[in-house]
């Protein structure tokens, strides 16, 4: 036995690059086939509408991609109810139904209507997310008219490419009392703030407190819970007392501090922009500055005692507070929220434009 | 080819792959259970491992033959084991989550053929292989997770002691056996050209390895509450599925499935070389080339069981208890049996 050891290798030296840069092509290529999904063969679901029916059961709504390029057709897509106990038993009596194959990776939106909301969304939340073929960024609202009816209104029926319509419509970029709320939300959060729609379009939003609905929001709310979360850029604000208009820009994120002894005290600094742009008001910006600081008061104390709902992620950041998961459950976050202690400062920053000051 | 030298580079990046495979794969339990101070944890072990790694240096430089049978058998176990129950999950991860329609045998063919293609190619193969894929992989993971910082809570890495100082204590400790794939370093020794190559390669692979799983596991703490936690998938293409890029780049599943397959064959295909030159070194083989077919058919064997995974789960405590010493102390075997 000699001591040296070989490991021995058939690797050889001069082997031609060009045959394996060949071989890779082909292996790329010829792998392709064999898990291929041909657009023909399957049934691209765009929107999905869960209703509750009267035995308990779920009606499900799937509303699939029409894909053609034939402009005598209008419509770009069809809606199949098919009533079930899950989503995923639904998707299977389509498949016998269409002979296609049911793709979820397209589906844009999830409609709860507000009966199931109230049930409770939990057993749906648990399974999307345990379900590959759903994405993510998956948008869910709550509809306050049936899912089923939602998904065939006529808004979606006529437009061009539904699955844009969705991401137009809940985009929170673009409306300032838009929340925009994806699956993915569930992972992070407990208590949540959904969109609440019907037939018209987006109508506010719901409050889900572990998955079940308690509460509306009006769009006001919602742009103060925007705005309190930070997820606000820009809007125009009038308030009551006045005819006046201020135009409110988010500076920076707000800062969310929880402090006290008994970790019972939360400072919320907004960092806010912005002009008065009504020229014959008589009012300074402070005014409307303290305007918004009490209607945000109004809606904490609105969510913390009336609802005892935890929006603002303030649970998480007291965690930071607790030696161990033991001590931050003996703590019992719930039943000492509603006697928390916010304070809210606003730093505003008042944008004097140089063509005004000259006008002075 | 022994013959063959590896270089830093190559050195690096193969026990790179090795020890962060199963960042792509899976992650350690106990690494999540203690959330913050587990990765602080993780900076002493690898602090701990360098140390190691440099007193057992000096050892290394004394002029000597060969491995102690107990220590080549050792690792030659070790090895086997890991790589069957990789080769397990790989199957079934890949089975998960991309070719759903196809069957575990066939899924299955594909590995081992390309485990035992590149266990027989040899080190200069595998180790070129490494160069040229896995810098892409470190750097695409690197950037990939990085797109999901702005859905990160950081409050989710507390409370600190995460499920309590006890359990951090208890578990902790043996979050240090996530570097057990370091120790086939000792194994392949010679294969570099002097001590000063394989001392800079013990380093760089341990202070990458460490970047990898801390970004790793910190991005998946925070990007899931611990009540969603769930293992059905890897970590990562969790992570990776919550990257959005604007409104045309918003998918990147499929660059994870790229990635975590090149990495996988690379994975099985050197797991498989070094338990067979384990193998001969213990036992004194000319070549390692006639054991790369019986391992690999135990390997196999072993992975097709079906409740491996069920198993492994079970008695992946036990394992824990002596997992942590293969990098540490499986090599004083070598220093206290008749080594020479």
């Amino acid at each position: 036995m000699g001591s040296t050891c070989y490991s021995a290798s058939p690797y050889k030296e001069r082997e031609s690059c060009m045959k394996k840069i060949i071989l890779i092509i082909f292996v790329i290529l010829l792998s392709g086939c064999s898990n291929q999904k041909d657009i023909d063969n399957t049934a691209y679901v765009v929107g999905l509408g869960v209703d509750v029916l009267k035995n308990d059961d779920f009606l499900i709504t799937f509303l699939t991609a029409l894909p053609t390029d034939n402009k005598e057709i209008n419509t770009k897509s069809v809606s199949y109810s098919i009533p079930s106990k899950t989503i995923y038993s639904a998707s299977n009596n389509l498949t016998s139904i269409l002979n296609k194959k049911i793709d979820f990776s397209h589906c844009r939106i999830i409609v709860f209507s507000q009966s199931v909301a109230e049930k409770g969304l939990s057993f749906f939340k648990k399974t999307l997310l345990n379900e590959k073929s759903f994405r993510p960024d998956t948008l869910s609202a709550v509809s306050q008219i049936n899912a089923y009816d939602y998904l065939n209104s006529d808004a979606i029926k006529e437009s061009s490419n539904p699955a844009g319509y969705f991401e137009l419509m809940f985009n929170s970029k673009n409306s300032p009392d838009t929340v925009t709320f994806t699956i993915k939300d569930f992972y992070t959060k407990k208590d949540v703030v959904i969109p609440l729609i019907d037939s018209s379009g987006i109508k506010g939003s719901v409050i889900l407190k572990d998955g079940k609905f308690i509460s509306y929001l009006s769009k006001r709310q919602t742009m103060v819970y925007k705005i309190l979360t930070g997820d606000f850029n820009h809007s125009y604000l009038s308030f009551d007392e006045d005819l006046s208009v201020l135009s409110l820009s988010r500076d920076k994120k707000p800062d969310i501090t929880v402090w006290g002894k008994n970790k019972d005290k939360v400072n919320i600094t907004l960092y806010l922009s912005g002009e008065v742009i009504t020229d014959n008001t008589s009012k300074d910006y402070t005014t409307f500055v303290n305007l918004l600081k009490t209607e945000c008061e109004n809606f904490i104390t609105f969510t913390k005692k009336d609802l005892n709902c935890d929006i603002l992620g303030i649970y998480d950041k007291s965690r930071i507070y607790f030696a161990d998961e033991k001590q931050l459950k003996d703590f019992d976050f719930y039943r000492h929220f509603p006697n928390y202690n916010f304070k809210i400062n606003i730093i505003y920053r008042p944008i004097i434009t140089s063509g005004r000051k000259f006008d002075l | 080819m022994s013959g063959y030298k590896l270089s830093k580079f190559e050195g690096t990046l193969l026990f790179v792959n090795l020890i962060c495979n199963k960042f792509l794969l899976f992650t350690p339990e106990y690494l999540r259970q203690v959330n913050l101070t587990g990765s602080v944890l993780m900076l002493g072990f690898s602090f701990l491992i360098l140390g190691v790694f440099w007193y057992f240096l000096n050892y290394f430089s004394l002029p000597r033959k060969n491995f102690s049978k107990t220590f080549g058998v050792l690792i030659f176990i070790v090895y086997t084991f890991f790589t069957a129950f990789y080769l397990n999950q790989y199957i079934e991860t890949v089975k998960t989550i991309s070719l759903v329609d196809s069957s575990v045998y066939f899924i299955g063919g594909i590995f081992i053929t390309v485990m035992i293609a590149g266990a027989l190619s040899g080190i200069k193969a595998l180790a070129r292989s490494h160069a040229l894929f896995i810098p892409f992989i470190c750097i695409s993971l690197l950037a990939l997770i990085s797109g999901s910082f702005s859905s990160l809570n950081p409050y989710l890495l507390f409370p600190v002691f995460g499920k309590g100082g006890g359990n951090l204590l208890k578990n902790g400790f043996f979050l240090i056996s996530v570097f057990t794939e370091f120790s086939g370093i000792f194994i392949l020794k010679d294969n570099f050209k002097d001590l000063k190559d394989f001392r800079k390669t013990g380093f760089y692979s341990i202070i990458i390895s460490f970047i990898i799983c801390i970004t790793v596991q910190l991005s998946y703490i925070m990007s899931f509450a611990e009540n969603f936690n769930f293992e059905k998938y890897p970590p990562v293409f969790q992570i990776i599925r919550q990257v959005e890029s604007g409104q045309y780049f918003q998918r990147f599943d499929s660059l994870f499935l790229i990635m975590f397959s090149v990495s996988s064959f690379l994975y099985l295909g050197s797991q498989l070389f070094i338990s067979s030159l384990a193998f001969s070194k213990a036992f004194r083989l000319t070549t390692n080339r006639y054991s790369v077919l019986p391992i690999s058919f135990i390997i196999i064997s072993v992975s097709y069981i079906n409740s491996l995974q069920f198993f492994m789960t079970d008695i992946s405590k036990i394992l824990n208890l002596f997992l942590w010493a293969v990098p540490v102390i499986l090599p004083l075997l070598t220093r206290k049996g008749k080594a020479v």
